[in-house]
């Protein structure tokens, strides 16, 4: 990241308009998604890309970086970006009441070289199955290309995160803000 | 025709009085004009005695009889001269002189040689005077008087003393006639407004009387009002000390209350303190197995296992920050309840404090409502006293009414008849009066 020092991975993926779809073992198993909630929508990504989790803490803001980059904070001695999926995306919608009993999150997720934190309300956990009612593609021209594919998961509707488009979008905001 | 017998009396009385004044002064007159004729006749008497004795004195001392006869008939023609008599010194009667005879019994005293003697016997006045000539004593001279012409004139006088007192009296009568007229009418006529006034008196005695009832009748009752209104206000004061000391403890009550509830405050911050620790060890703990749970998948399946006792750390860990959730928002509700209840605390002080003041003005202004009501009943006591003092003046004023229109009408009834009569004006019923009215006020 130009503004604050902070390394954006280079490597962006190769298509935008690339579909991610939920990626499958190698025995046809699906693999395991972590449940993440940012305001009122629920998100799913994949739990290999996923370095850690940490308790969101103090996040130092950076200057002249974009609106979705709250800041940096560090991490086991390292400094990572911290992503506001909300900006990114938008509008989540408040959250339900009830939800949340944890403090707010870090999961600090991996694309190449690049690490980045995104700030969740609540962590669901890590499921192992692929659920079988994953809804068909979406794609319009307004919707980001990290938003993958949705399916529905104990009556909520969850949303694929594909982590490298979402790291690429992340960076190239980040880049543009800058 | 009443008024001619009151008249008729009066006259009767100037009358009578008139007729003695007249008497008595008749009386006196007479006697003094018969003491005066009396002293007239002596002195006359004496005179002419004594003249005839100087004229017979020297025809004595001679014995010259016939002197002594033409003497005696000189002086003999006077009116009341009945008799006159020469004696000598012996008792000889030298030469008489009379219209009769002397009386039988005549004598003549011894000492009248000396002196003039008069005397009065047998309706004449008898004069001695002794004759006597250088020295030597020759003979008495006795003359005889008539008090004929004296008794004359006091008849006379009788007469015209008479005449003159009935005039006097006819006079006095005429008087007392028109006197009487301007007296009568002017006494019944007053009689006549005294019988109305002392009537009226009697009406108005009455009426104050009944109006002293009434009003003893209404002190009596408003007495026995203030009585239960004393009544009221003793236990008014006697409720309102109970409510006092309630209300009292009511506010201490209150303030113990108010204390434990911040103690209970004071118990759940500490124990809120605690339960955060807790969120946050069972936080750290949810991040740690996530974190487990991570590496265990990330490890493939060898960190299966791995994997699902981090997920069942995280699920007690989830378990125990639900359950922390739940103790939060519980001691949330008991914080907001002990908050409500330290502000119903403070506004029940509050308004214990208010009852408090109000049941100690209540109680002070229930103290000087039975003073006030005291007085009152005092005030009551002294009015009803004054009016049964009133009523008995009354009663005594309606009794000398009663009095003097008895009087009044036994006045008109005189003045009309002559006769008197019993009295119409009732007489005022000293039963019909009140208990409540009696002196002795024993009812209060």
């Amino acid at each position: 990241m130009s503004s604050g020092g902070v390394p954006l991975p280079e490597a962006l993926p190769d298509s935008l308009d690339r579909v991610p779809e939920p990626e499958r073992g190698r025995d046809g198993d699906a693999v395991a998604l972590m449940l993440v909630r940012v305001g009122g929508r629920w998100f799913s990504l994949d739990a290999r890309m996923v370095q850690e989790v940490a308790v969101k803490g103090a996040v130092t803001r950076v200057p002249t970086a974009a609106r979705h980059v709250l800041g940096v904070a560090g991490l086991r001695g390292d400094v990572v970006p911290v992503i506001s999926l909300e900006q990114m995306i938008g509008s989540v919608g408040p959250a339900a009441p009830g939800l949340g009993t944890t403090l707010p999150r870090l999961v600090v997720v991996r694309a190449g070289e690049c690490d980045l934190a995104l700030v969740v309300d609540e962590i669901r956990g890590i499921i192992d199955e692929l659920p079988a009612t994953v809804t068909a593609e979406i794609r319009n021209a307004g919707r980001p290309p990290f938003l993958g594919a949705e399916f529905e998961w104990q009556g909520k509707l969850v949303c694929v995160l594909d982590v490298p488009q979402l790291v690429a979008a992340a960076a190239g905001g980040s880049q543009g803000g800058a | 025709m009443s008024t001619v017998v009151l008249r008729v009396k009066l006259i009767l009385a100037f009358t009578l009085v008139i007729a003695v004044v007249t008497l008595c002064f008749a009386g006196y007159l007479l006697v003094q004009q018969e003491r005066t004729a009396s002293a007239a006749l002596v002195t006359r008497a004496t005179g002419i005695t004594g003249v005839l004795a100087r004229l017979v004195t020297p025809a004595v001392e001679t014995d010259n009889r016939r002197e002594v006869s033409n003497s005696l008939a000189a002086v003999y023609g006077h009116a009341d001269l009945r008799y006159v008599v020469v004696m000598k010194a012996s008792g000889e009667v030298y030469q008489e002189q009379s219209v009769g005879t002397l009386a039988p019994g005549e004598e003549l005293h011894e000492d009248s040689r000396h002196e003039r003697v008069v005397q009065t016997r047998g309706g004449l006045l008898h004069v001695l005077v002794p004759l006597s000539s250088k020295g030597n004593h020759l003979g008495t001279l006795v003359a005889g008087f008539s008090r004929q012409s004296i008794d004359d004139a006091i008849r006379s006088s009788q007469v015209a003393l008479l005449v003159g007192a009935f005039v006097i009296l006819l006079i006095g009568v005429g008087v007392a006639w028109f006197v009487s007229g301007n007296i009568a009418r002017p006494i019944r006529a007053v009689a006549k407004r005294l019988t109305r006034l002392a009537q009226d008196l009697v009406d108005s005695a009455r009426s104050q009387e009944s109006a002293g009832m009434q009003q003893a009748s209404g002190i009596e009752q408003t007495r026995r009002t203030m009585e239960l209104v004393l009544a009221s206000a003793q236990q008014i004061a006697e409720n309102s000390s109970a409510v006092l000391g309630n209300a009292e403890r009511t506010v201490a009550g209150n303030r113990d209350v108010a204390l434990r509830i911040k103690e209970l405050d004071s118990h759940a911050e500490k124990a809120a303190e605690i339960l955060a620790a807790i969120m946050q060890v069972a936080d750290r703990t949810d991040l740690l197995a996530l974190n487990a749970a991570l590496e265990g998948t990330k490890a493939g399946e060898a960190g299966r296992g791995f994997t699902l006792v981090a997920a069942e750390m995280r699920r007690l860990a989830e378990s125990v920050m639900e359950s922390v959730a739940g103790i939060r928002r519980l001691m949330s509700d008991m914080r907001a309840a002990s908050q409500v209840a330290v502000q119903a605390g403070q506004e029940g002080i509050a308004l214990s404090e208010e009852t408090t003041r109000s049941a100690r003005d209540i109680a002070q202004v229930t103290q000087r409502q039975r003073k006030a009501t005291e007085q009152v009943g005092q005030s009551m006591d002294d009015m009803a006293a004054t009016v049964t003092d009133a009523m008995a003046r009354t009663r005594q004023t309606a009794a000398n009414a009663a009095e003097l229109a008895a009087a009044a009408l036994q006045l008109g009834t005189l003045v009309d008849s002559g006769r008197p009569t019993p009295s119409p004006v009732p007489v005022v019923d000293q039963a019909r009066l009140p208990a409540s009215a009696t002196a002795d006020g024993s009812k209060r």
